[in-house]
């Protein structure tokens, strides 16, 4: 059953420093990948989940600087860490091994150039034979749910959904074995949305694709995600397999992110969280979580609480268990 | 709860204190600001500078009783021009008429600016229409030939000139005026105030003129520094009053009495460097001023 | 993407433009104190004139008649691209003299606008990507440059190349005119050379004093480019850097200062004129400096009509070119 995952994170902690203050993003995470695995990260704006998710492609720039720790990916040449790469592997490695839908769709196609060529130009500079090419960029639109005739447009004249359909089939560009889609759905409609999240999960049955939702909806990833992290203030505070989680959610603050999410069910009222994330920017001496937790008690603020399994592949980090 | 909605800048920066209040405030911010320093000590420099010379030159600028094209000496710290007139008390003089005829240019610019521009940008329709082709138009005509054909046929005075400059010195300012009201039309305090039954020129007075006094007088700065070039590329050129004392004259000399066959750089020198460090304090000056008026992300 | 629609208007806005031209053109001598005939005749013949010269004169300036039927007469000789003749080289037309001068202007113009487009926007992309110690260093110096007037400029080459650094009693460059008193113009080796040695002092006037501005420009949206979220994906896609900055940052970067060009063209016109006159360079510029000695009045709106057309025309063609470069702007 265990398998040595296709990409560990451990121990990795990012921070920022802005107007000379150092901000905690992520801090300490531990994570692994397996092959074939839908991994959700869900935490609210500030959580660090993004900023996670840029340390699988080590795309940390400044003023953001990784601290410590690794990000182990398994190639065809066995364990290499990402962030001690040569510059010209890293480039081989980067949407060949493992890509990325960014959270800012709209943005992040290149005004000027049109679709074909945003195809292109990676698709060459990672070694496919020129004579491909043409073909392959049909074969990746259709892929993404596109016809062939939009490659000739330019990304303003494109709605938000096909755009992020752009996306989706330039981050199969390569056939990466690791597809990581942050807030991939966020700026669109919900039925936009359910049909993109189909197509994710099913190119992820066609391809044997690993993929990673990172998301701050844990309603979007319920019935997609095979496991589910928490994130809270640069950690994660649980882990479980999803089913799991949403049946017995260990860690206050998945309960009450639970809570948050409208049902059509009657009596259920919706809750939101009270209080703010804490200020990264600070040290923070016991559970980060502790001045919003409604079941706060005296070890909290003293000490930090560990990750730690409690069972059944179930992770919390909380003084209660 | 009502409040929530309204602008914080705005409360800020119009109904909080009495005008004398912000303005010490604003000073005392612009005066931390490393550039911003920089540049009012430059200018206020230059203004010392040039009432030093209004009050108290060494000489009269305009008696010539020295030898011709003395070099510097004791007598004559930047030496002496053509006709042997004292070049540092030419210098200190012309740097008050200069500074002058540039604080005049903006003021009247920024006055036709500002009032083309809000217009054009609160009012919108046929009006915007108008302003903005006329403001294209202007912009498009190449400013320096346009200025020697007007100074050409009208009267050689310095007062023309300024006015000239005047009068084609602010459309671009209108262009940045309209845009900016444009965004601030759509705020909530102007609506709110809309809704109070404000009339339009209320409105404009009270929520919107306000709050483009930054962007105003960083364009006010620039206006007139080109105008303050503008002017002695003129005489420069041999237009306008070459009588006067300036920044231009001075160049126009040097360069049509022999100031290159004498090697008199000491002519030559001063009123460039004058434009050099008027340009430069007037740079870091509105960079003080953007940079701290500058919304804060966030707020 | 460009439509008739809008090429149609522009071209409307371009008439419009010359015709307010045309208009200042005439009334500003009319409307000023002095009869041209007389300057011109106590200018040239000293006051000693036939009358039918006189008839001629007044027909050719269209000064005869109500102001309407000068103006239509004035109109009809322009629509013949006839300006009329100058006072101060009569009976030479001011066409004439614009024709044999204006390639002079476009050769300054066009070079040193090229010019200072290309080394502004290398230099501000070296400043804009490097960042640092070396960019804060470009940046402040851009500045000091941008305050620089260019006339005055002009004057201290002319100072130092003329009479300040003369060896053996040579002059390591011109100081004066657009080629030397003893080559003779043609394609040969000698006139060429001459030509360009000629044009090093004011090209280099024009060229230090307006790169800056395009530098500055051009650092500050390579800057702003640089943090959008497409060079961000670009990075991510593993492209080398040399695709990164050309097709991703460069292309987006170049649009602003592609704007700027038709903005600062009209000012480089003004760096032209001047800088001409302090060389001596035979362009219009130095045409129009003396028709200002001499209140050579037609020979003035002449010039000024003809600079106004061309910086039309070059507006439009910079528009133009912007479209072509961003597909985003409709141009309608």
């Amino acid at each position: 059953m265990m398998s040595f995952p296709l990409l560990e994170v451990k121990d990795i902690s990012v921070e920022y420093g802005v107007d000379g203050k150092t901000i905690k993003a992520v801090n300490h995470v531990n994570l692994e990948i397996n092959k074939g695995d839908v991994v959700a990260i869900v935490g609210e704006s500030g959580s660090g989940k993004s900023t996670l998710a840029m340390t699988f492609l080590n795309l940390i720039e400044k003023p953001g600087r990784i601290r410590n720790g690794k990000v182990n990916y398994r190639g065809a040449k066995g364990v290499v860490d990402v962030l001690r790469m040569r510059p010209v592997d890293l480039m081989r490695y980067r949407w060949k091994e493992v890509s990325m839908i960014f959270q800012s769709a709209m943005n992040s196609l290149n005004p000027v150039m049109r679709i074909e060529g945003q195809l292109r130009d990676v698709m060459i500079e990672h070694g496919t034979d020129e004579s491909l090419v043409d073909a392959k960029i049909d074969e990746k639109l259709k892929l993404a749910g596109l016809t062939t005739s939009i490659k000739k447009s330019y990304p303003h004249e494109l709605s938000g959904g096909m755009k992020q359909r752009v996306n989706i089939a330039l981050a199969l560009a390569c056939d990466p074995k690791l597809l990581i889609a942050d807030e991939a759905t966020t700026a669109l409609d919900v039925v936009v949305q359910r049909q993109i999240l189909t197509r994710l999960l099913k190119l992820k049955q066609d391809l044997s694709l690993s993929l990673v939702f990172i998301t701050h909806d844990i309603s979007l990833v319920a019935n997609i995600a095979e496991i589910i992290n928490v994130m809270y203030a640069g950690k994660i505070v649980e882990r479980a397999f999803a089913k799991q989680l949403f049946e017995n959610p260990l860690h206050p603050y998945t309960e009450a992110l639970l809570q948050s999410i409208p049902t059509l069910e009657k009596g259920t009222a919706i809750k939101g969280i009270k209080g703010t994330p804490p200020d990264l920017s600070k040290e923070i001496k016991g559970c980060p979580f502790a001045d919003r937790c409604p079941k706060m008690f005296d070890r909290c603020l003293a000490e930090p609480p560990e990750l730690k399994n409690v069972g059944d592949n179930h992770y919390v980090s909380c003084h209660l268990y | 709860m009502t409040n929530v909605g309204i602008d914080k800048e705005r409360m800020e920066a119009v109904t909080s204190s009495r005008p004398t209040k912000r303005f010490k405030d604003f000073m005392s911010k612009l005066w931390k600001h490393r550039k911003g320093k920089a540049g009012l000590i430059i200018l206020f420099g230059l203004v010392i500078f040039a009432l030093i010379g209004h009050f108290a030159a060494p000489y009269n600028p305009l008696a010539n009783n020295a030898a011709a094209f003395q070099p510097p000496s004791h007598a004559h710290l930047l030496g002496t021009d053509y006709i042997g007139q004292d070049i540092l008390s030419w210098f200190m003089v012309g740097t008050g008429t200069s500074l002058v005829v540039g604080f005049t240019i903006a003021i009247l610019s920024a006055l036709i600016g500002v009032t083309v521009g809000v217009i054009a940008g609160y009012f919108g329709g046929k009006i915007d229409d108008v302003l903005m082709r006329a403001v294209d138009v202007l912009l498009v005509i190449p400013g320096f030939p346009l200025l020697v054909i007007l100074q050409t046929f009208l009267p050689p005075t310095l007062e023309t000139t300024v006015l000239i400059l005047s009068i084609l010195g602010w459309p671009f300012l209108a262009r940045v005026i309209r845009s900016q009201t444009l965004t601030l039309k759509e705020r909530q305090y102007v609506l709110a105030s809309k809704l109070s039954g404000l009339s339009g020129m209320q409105i404009i007075f009270r929520d919107i003129i306000p709050m483009l006094i930054p962007i105003i007088t960083i364009n006010a700065i620039f206006i007139a520094v080109g105008g303050v070039v503008a002017q002695a590329g003129l005489a420069f050129f041999g237009l306008g009053d070459l009588r006067s004392v300036n920044w231009g004259t001075e160049l126009y000399y040097f360069f049509n009495q022999d100031g290159i066959a004498y090697k008199a750089w000491w002519w030559l020198l001063p009123p460039g460097i004058g434009i050099i460090i008027l340009g430069l304090g007037a740079n870091f000056l509105s960079n003080g001023i953007f940079e701290t008026t500058k919304p804060q992300k966030g707020g | 993407m460009i439509t008739r629609r809008y090429v149609i208007r522009r071209i409307i806005y371009m008439a419009i433009t010359f015709f307010v031209a045309i208009t200042l053109v005439f009334l500003l001598p009319r409307l000023a104190p002095g009869n041209p005939v007389l300057i011109i005749l106590l200018t040239k013949y000293g006051g000693i004139v036939k009358p039918q010269q006189l008839k001629i004169l007044e027909s050719e300036l269209h000064i005869s008649g109500t102001l309407w039927q000068q103006y239509i007469s004035f109109w009809i000789s322009l629509l013949h691209g006839n300006f009329g003749p100058s006072f101060y080289y009569y009976p030479q037309s001011v066409s004439s003299l614009i024709i044999t001068h204006i390639p002079w202007t476009f050769f300054l113009l066009g070079t040193s606008t090229i010019i200072s487009i290309v080394l502004g926007v290398a230099v501000g992309s070296y400043s804009g990507w490097k960042r640092g110690y070396s960019d804060s260093f470009l940046q402040s110096f851009s500045i000091g440059l941008t305050a620089v007037p260019y006339f005055w400029l002009a004057l201290i080459f002319q100072l130092v190349f003329a009479v300040l650094v003369v060896i053996d009693g040579t002059h390591i460059l011109p100081v004066a005119g657009a080629y030397g008193y003893f080559v003779t113009p043609g394609f040969n080796y000698q006139f060429v050379i001459s030509l360009l040695k000629h044009s090093i002092l004011p090209l280099a006037t024009l060229v230090i004093t307006s790169f800056p501005g395009f530098a500055l420009l051009m650092r500050n949206t390579i800057v702003t480019v640089l943090d959008e979220d497409y060079v961000l994906q670009a990075k991510a896609k593993g492209l080398s850097l040399n695709t990164i900055r050309k097709s991703y940052v460069n292309k987006n970067a170049i649009l602003p200062v592609a704007t700027s060009v038709g903005l600062a063209f009209a000012g480089i016109v003004g760096g032209a004129f001047i800088v001409e006159e302090v060389f001596s360079y035979p362009g219009i510029g130095y045409l129009l400096y003396n028709a200002v000695t001499v209140y050579d009045y037609p020979l003035e709106e002449g010039i000024f009509l003809i600079i106004v057309i061309v910086t039309i025309l070059a507006n439009f063609a910079v528009d133009l070119l912007y479209a072509y470069l961003d597909p985003r702007v409709v141009l309608k």
